[in-house]
């Protein structure tokens, strides 16, 4: 198991989510005693000599215990010893349809530089964000390496930005700003 | 001759930056007499400099001799660093297309200034800086319109104006419901399209010679509109013969009419 001192924000709000029932007034009973009673609730599977073996370095570790069980709880039971590196990431726009594919834009957003144009076929596009393909969208492109379960593999994803629609409310400040920016223009400023 | 020599008062000169990488386009003139203009801006890719502002501090041009910039049209290509140029250049006009549905372009502006301040960059950006400093600063605009001499300096030398077409203003209009719908969609950005009619083409006039400057004014099958319009009806270009002629759209085939 890999020693974790220290998680994301994201990992801790998803692990509460996982995590199903804790009595956190076993934490009084000190760290040891707590997780053993979350061994004998099975929610762990490992046996006592793996959790003395494994888990001992608990007890130096500061934090919030129910953070720190929801983590190894998720990982030992979901398999979630996920890891991602990135080595290329683009954001692209789709500038182009035809039958067999699509061409886009390509900004390279890890190495700066200019623009590329790439052709890409249809199953680029993942079936999820097929609602969002269109010309003028905005996807972004990320490749690397990622690490599951010990297990080292290639990815390349591409998902399609999914910003929230912008409000009537939203849409009628601009409109706003936009009459009075050429309301003041006109009436304010000479022309040669 | 060092590029990077600053021309003396009595010498006319036209730089073109980029214009055939692809990456953007920019044309600074000196018209003597240390009168400046700058036509569209864009940055360099790789370190982010804006190319027509580095040029003059290379060269040393005092920046409140710019008298004009002139932004062809909003394409990323044309316009970026564009407001950097127009708020460091303090006595410089700034001139765009004017036509009668620009209070709707505004509404397609202020789209895409909320795209900038919560979701993401647009080329609108740097429209909407230039017109705040026109608004806030009280500098100076003038419209493109076609036949407009839009700069004459004291030695006569100038600047005519010679696109867009009133057919591709009202054509324009049509199409800014779509623009305005592309702007609302913030996962959504806007593709620049040809043909590039809304391009301001411009006519310089230094002494006896004439330059034609054509930004990406593009070829059509209306002769009311791009380079077909200019021959027809530009006045500015009857009975005169320029001795340079600037390509358009980035030597496109799109950009050559074989009656220019």
């Amino acid at each position: 198991m890999t020693q974790n001192n220290s998680l994301s924000q994201e990992d801790k709000f998803y692990h509460t989510d996982i995590f199903e029932t804790t009595n956190i007034n076993t934490v009084s009973r000190g760290l040891g005693d707590y997780l053993q009673s979350i061994i004998e609730s099975s929610k762990f599977d490992i046996s006592k000599a793996e959790y003395e073996d494994e888990f001992e370095y608990l007890d130096n570790i500061e934090g919030d215990i129910s953070t720190i069980v929801n983590y190894m709880f998720a990982q030992r039971t979901f398999n979630l010893n996920v890891r991602a590196l990135c080595l290329q990431k683009w954001r692209g726009i789709v500038t182009d349809i035809n039958e067999d594919g699509f061409k886009a834009k390509l900004e390279d957003l890890t190495n700066g530089g200019s623009y590329e144009i790439g052709s890409f076929k249809m199953d680029f596009v993942p079936i999820a964000d097929i609602e969002m393909f269109k010309l003028g969208a905005i996807f972004y492109w990320s490749i690397g390496f990622r690490t599951i379960n010990y297990t080292k593999e290639k990815f390349s994803e591409v998902r399609f930005q999914r910003l929230p629609q912008i409000s009537d409310e939203d849409f009628d400040i601009a409109m706003d700003k936009g009459n009075e920016k050429y309301d003041f223009l006109i009436s304010a400023n000479e022309c040669i | 001759m060092n590029v990077f020599n600053k021309p003396n008062s009595e010498t006319a000169e036209i730089t073109l930056i980029g214009t055939g990488g692809g990456y953007g386009e920019s044309v600074v003139i000196h018209l003597g007499n240390d009168d400046w203009v700058v036509i569209d801006s864009f940055k360099n890719p790789v370190t982010g400099k804006i190319l027509p502002l580095e040029y003059l501090e290379k060269i040393k041009v005092d920046l409140a001799h710019v008298r004009l910039i002139i932004c062809t049209h909003w394409h990323d290509d044309h316009i970026k660093g564009i407001s950097e140029i127009f708020e460091a250049c303090k006595n410089a006009t700034f001139c765009f297309a004017k036509f009668s549905s620009l209070k709707q372009f505004f509404v397609f502006l202020g789209l895409g200034e909320l795209k900038g301040e919560k979701l993401s960059q647009s080329c609108t950006e740097e429209f909407n800086k230039c017109i705040d400093l026109i608004n806030a600063n009280g500098r100076k605009v003038v419209y493109s319109s076609i036949d407009r001499m839009v700069l004459k300096t004291d030695s006569n030398n100038g600047i005519t104006i010679l696109s867009p077409a009133d057919a591709t203003h009202d054509k324009f209009e049509k199409k800014l419901g779509e623009l305005i719908k592309i702007g609302r969609d913030p996962n959504r950005e806007l593709l620049p399209r040809s043909p590039n009619h809304l391009s301001i083409a411009t006519l310089l006039s230094i002494g006896q010679h004439y330059a034609l400057l054509g930004a990406d004014l593009e070829i059509t099958t209306d002769k009311n509109e791009g380079w077909a319009n200019i021959i027809e009806n530009c006045n500015a270009i009857k009975s005169i013969k320029s001795s340079f002629f600037k390509i358009p759209h980035h030597g496109s085939s799109t950009g050559y009419y074989e009656l220019v």
